[in-house]
C-alpha cells in the first residue's frame, strides 16, 4: 500500500516588532520550525499593534494598519479567525511580563511571607487580561484552536542604568536581586493562569538571565547601545526561546 | 446668671440646635479635640462602616495608609474580594473590641496562636477572618503565611500611625471556650463545624466591651505613645442576632452598648475622641433618609453627610485646616470602592429562613 502523505500542519506567529528577531533567526539558519510544519508570520510593529482588535470573531488590524499587516503576512491575510492553523503563536506581542515581575519583587520585598497561590495567580491573571493580544490568544483558545504565548523579553542589561531615576525599575530596588527561585515562582503562576485560559506560555529560558529581571546583554539586537534599545533582542536569542517552543508545539499537536 | 442654662450656647437646646436647622441645616454635631491633618497616618479598622471612613479620607487626599497592600496589577474588585484595600491590614473585619484586642495581642505575641483551622472541601479557612481568601486556602502553610503578614502589617500600622479609627460594629461575637479564641463570624456559617461543646455566644455588656477596648487602648498606646485614637460605631444594624431577642430590640441593644462604651472611653481619655458617624444616620431627625430601602445599608449620601459633617467640625474646631490645599495621592490605595462594601456579616443572610 502506498504510504499517505503526511499532512503539513500550519503555524501562525503573531506579535509585534519582537517577530523580526525571529524571522531573522529563521533566515540565519539558527532556528527553524519543525519538519512537517509551516508557519506564517502576522502583526505590526509597536504602536500600531495596539490598533489591532477583536471584531466579528476574528483579530483584524485598524484600516491605517492594514497595509503593514499585509506585508508582514505576505500571504494576503487581513484577518486572524478561529481555525485558519493548527496552531497560533503569540510572540512578544505586548505580554510585558518584566513589568510585572519588576513590582511584583518589590512589593514582595515588603513583606515577610509569600502571597497565597490564589492571591499571586490573580495578580498574574489581571496583569495578563489587560494586554489586548492576550486575550486575543483567549479568544481563540476557546474558539478551539492550539494557543501558545512567548512573551516579551525582559529588557536588556548593559544597554543603560534602568535603575537610574526617572528609569523602568528605579522604584523596584528589589527586582535586580530575584533569584531563579523567585522568578520560577511567578512564571510557574503565568504558566498556570494561561493554561487556565486555554493557553501554553512559555517562560523565558534561565540561562538568557541575568540581574534578576534583565536578558543578559549578549542578546541585545544590533545597535541596541546606539538606539537606546532595550527591548529588542537578537536572532539568537529568539532561536534560544524557540528552542524551547518548537517542543512544545509538536508535543501538543501529536496530542491533539 | 440664675441657673447654668442661661449661658448656653443654641447647640444646647434641641429647639435651636435640631428642631428649626431641620435634618440640613445641623451643625456642631462634633467638637473634636484633636486635628486630624492631611500628612498625618491614619489607620483604619473595625466593622463594615469603617471602610467608607477610610475611602472618605483617602479621597480627600489623607493619609490613609495601607500596610498590606495588594500584589501590584490586582484589580480593584479581586483586590478587595481578598481582604486588600479594605482597612489599613488585611483583617477582615473587626466587629467587636474584643477581637481587635485579640488581633493586636497575637500581633505583639502577648497571646498564643490556638492553632485552629477551618477545614471545607480540603481547602483552609481562618477562623479570624474565614472569608478573607475566597474558596480558602491551599494549605495550611499559606493560611499562616497570610496570618504572620497581617500581624506584621498590624505592627506597622500602630508602630507608624497618628490617628487610629475604630468603628465598634457589634456586641455579639462568638467564641471558644476552652481555647478562648474569638471568632469572627458563628463557625459554621461560612465555614468551620459549629460544636455546642466549646462554641459559645456572648453578648458583651458594657462593662465587658470597655474592658476590651481599655486594653486595646492599653495595648495601642503602649506600642504608640502618641497615637490618637477615634472611636465611631457602626450604624448599621446586625444582620442576625443570636441573643434569642427580636434583630431590631438586639440592634438597639447592641448599638447602645457601644454608644455608650464609646462616649464613656472618649470621656475617660484625652487621646481619644468619639465622632458621631451613628448619630447622623440613624437619629430619628434624619427620619430614615440615609438607609436603603432594607433599611440596613447605608446609602452614599449618608456616607457624603456623615464626612461632610467630619470635615466641616474639624475646621470649626481648627480654623487653620482650612487652609490646607487637600491634593489626592495617587499613589495611595483608595480603600473601597462605594459600591461593593466589604461585610462578611452579610454572609449570615445565606443562612437566613
Amino acid at each position: 500500500m502506498p504510504s499517505r502523505a503526511k499532512k503539513t500542519r500550519t503555524l501562525c506567529m503573531i506579535g509585534d516588532s519582537q517577530i523580526g528577531s525571529v524571522s531573522l533567526a529563521l533566515r540565519e539558519g539558527l532556528t527553524s520550525v519543525p519538519d512537517g510544519y509551516e508557519m506564517e508570520f502576522w502583526g505590526v510593529e509597536g504602536p500600531a499593534f495596539r490598533t489591532i482588535d477583536w471584531t466579528d470573531g476574528a483579530i483584524r488590524p485598524a484600516p491605517a494598519a492594514l497595509e503593514r499587516v499585509l506585508t508582514i503576512n505576505g500571504n494576503g491575510r487581513d484577518h486572524i479567525a478561529p481555525g485558519q492553523f493548527d496552531g497560533v503563536i503569540f510572540y512578544g506581542a505586548r505580554l510585558r511580563v518584566s513589568m510585572f515581575f519588576a513590582e511584583y519583587f518589590q512589593w514582595a520585598s515588603d513583606r515577610v511571607t509569600r502571597p497565597s497561590r490564589s492571591v499571586l495567580e490573580t495578580a498574574v491573571h489581571d496583569f495578563a487580561i489587560s494586554t489586548r493580544a492576550y486575550r486575543f490568544g483567549r479568544s481563540l483558545a476557546a474558539a478551539g484552536d492550539h494557543v501558545f504565548y512567548v512573551p516579551a523579553p525582559f529588557n536588556t542589561d548593559g544597554v543603560r542604568d534602568l535603575a537610574a531615576p526617572g528609569n523602568l525599575y528605579h522604584a523596584c530596588p528589589a527586582a535586580f536581586a530575584a533569584t531563579e527561585e523567585d522568578r520560577a515562582q511567578l512564571w510557574d503562576a503565568f504558566e498556570a493562569v494561561a493554561a487556565r485560559d486555554g493557553i501554553t506560555l512559555l517562560r523565558q529560558p534561565e540561562d538568557t538571565v541575568t540581574t534578576g529581571i534583565l536578558t543578559k546583554a549578549e542578546f541585545c539586537c544590533d545597535g541596541a547601545v546606539e538606539q537606546d534599545d532595550i527591548g529588542h533582542k537578537s536572532p539568537a536569542f529568539a532561536a534560544r526561546w524557540l528552542k524551547e517552543l518548537w517542543p512544545v508545539v509538536e508535543t501538543h499537536m501529536a496530542a491533539a | 446668671m440664675t441657673h447654668p442654662y442661661e449661658e448656653l450656647g443654641p447647640e444646647a437646646f434641641w429647639k435651636t440646635a435640631v428642631a428649626e436647622p431641620g435634618p440640613f441645616g445641623l451643625s456642631g454635631l462634633w467638637s473634636p479635640k484633636f486635628p486630624i491633618r492631611p500628612r498625618q497616618k491614619i489607620v483604619t479598622a473595625g466593622s463594615c462602616f469603617a471602610q467608607h471612613i477610610g475611602r472618605a479620607l483617602a479621597d480627600r487626599g489623607y493619609g490613609w495608609i495601607d500596610c498590606e497592600p495588594a500584589p501590584p496589577f490586582m484589580q480593584t474588585e479581586h483586590a478587595r474580594s481578598h481582604g486588600y484595600g479594605v482597612f489599613s491590614f488585611r483583617t477582615g473585619n473587626i466587629y467587636t473590641p474584643a477581637m481587635l484586642l485579640q488581633w493586636l495581642e497575637l500581633a505583639y505575641e502577648q497571646r498564643a496562636d490556638s492553632g485552629e483551622i477551618w477545614v471545607k472541601d480540603d481547602r483552609f479557612y481562618d477562623p479570624l477572618r474565614p472569608a478573607i481568601e475566597p474558596g480558602g486556602f491551599e494549605t495550611e502553610a499559606e493560611l499562616w503565611d497570610a496570618r504572620h503578614e497581617t500581624y506584621a502589617a498590624l505592627r506597622r500600622a500602630v508602630e507608624t500611625s497618628d490617628v487610629f479609627v475604630f468603628t465598634l460594629g457589634l456586641t455579639e461575637r462568638w467564641r471558644n471556650s476552652k481555647t478562648e479564641v474569638e471568632y469572627a463570624l458563628c463557625p459554621g456559617t461560612v465555614a468551620g463545624t459549629f460544636d455546642p461543646a466549646q462554641h459559645v455566644f456572648v453578648n458583651s455588656n458594657t462593662r465587658q466591651t470597655q474592658a476590651a477596648l481599655t486594653d486595646v487602648i492599653r495595648l495601642l498606646r503602649a506600642k504608640r505613645p502618641k497615637l490618637r485614637i477615634l472611636l465611631t460605631v457602626s450604624p448599621v444594624p446586625l444582620t442576625a442576632t443570636a441573643s434569642g431577642k427580636h434583630v431590631l430590640t438586639a440592634t438597639h441593644y447592641s448599638k447602645s452598648v457601644l454608644r455608650a462604651v464609646a462616649g464613656m472611653t472618649a470621656d475617660r481619655y484625652p487621646f481619644v475622641d468619639y465622632f458621631p458617624s451613628y448619630e447622623i444616620i440613624t437619629h430619628p431627625v434624619f427620619r430614615g433618609m440615609f438607609f436603603a430601602p432594607n433599611m440596613r445599608s447605608v446609602v452614599p449620601e449618608g456616607v457624603a453627610t456623615v464626612m461632610k459633617h467630619f470635615f466641616a467640625d474639624q475646621i470649626a474646631a481648627f480654623p487653620d485646616l482650612r487652609e490646607l490645599r487637600v491634593i489626592p495621592d495617587k499613589a495611595q490605595t483608595t480603600p473601597v470602592a462605594e459600591e461593593d462594601l466589604r461585610c462578611e456579616e452579610v454572609l449570615l443572610d445565606a443562612f437566613a429562613r
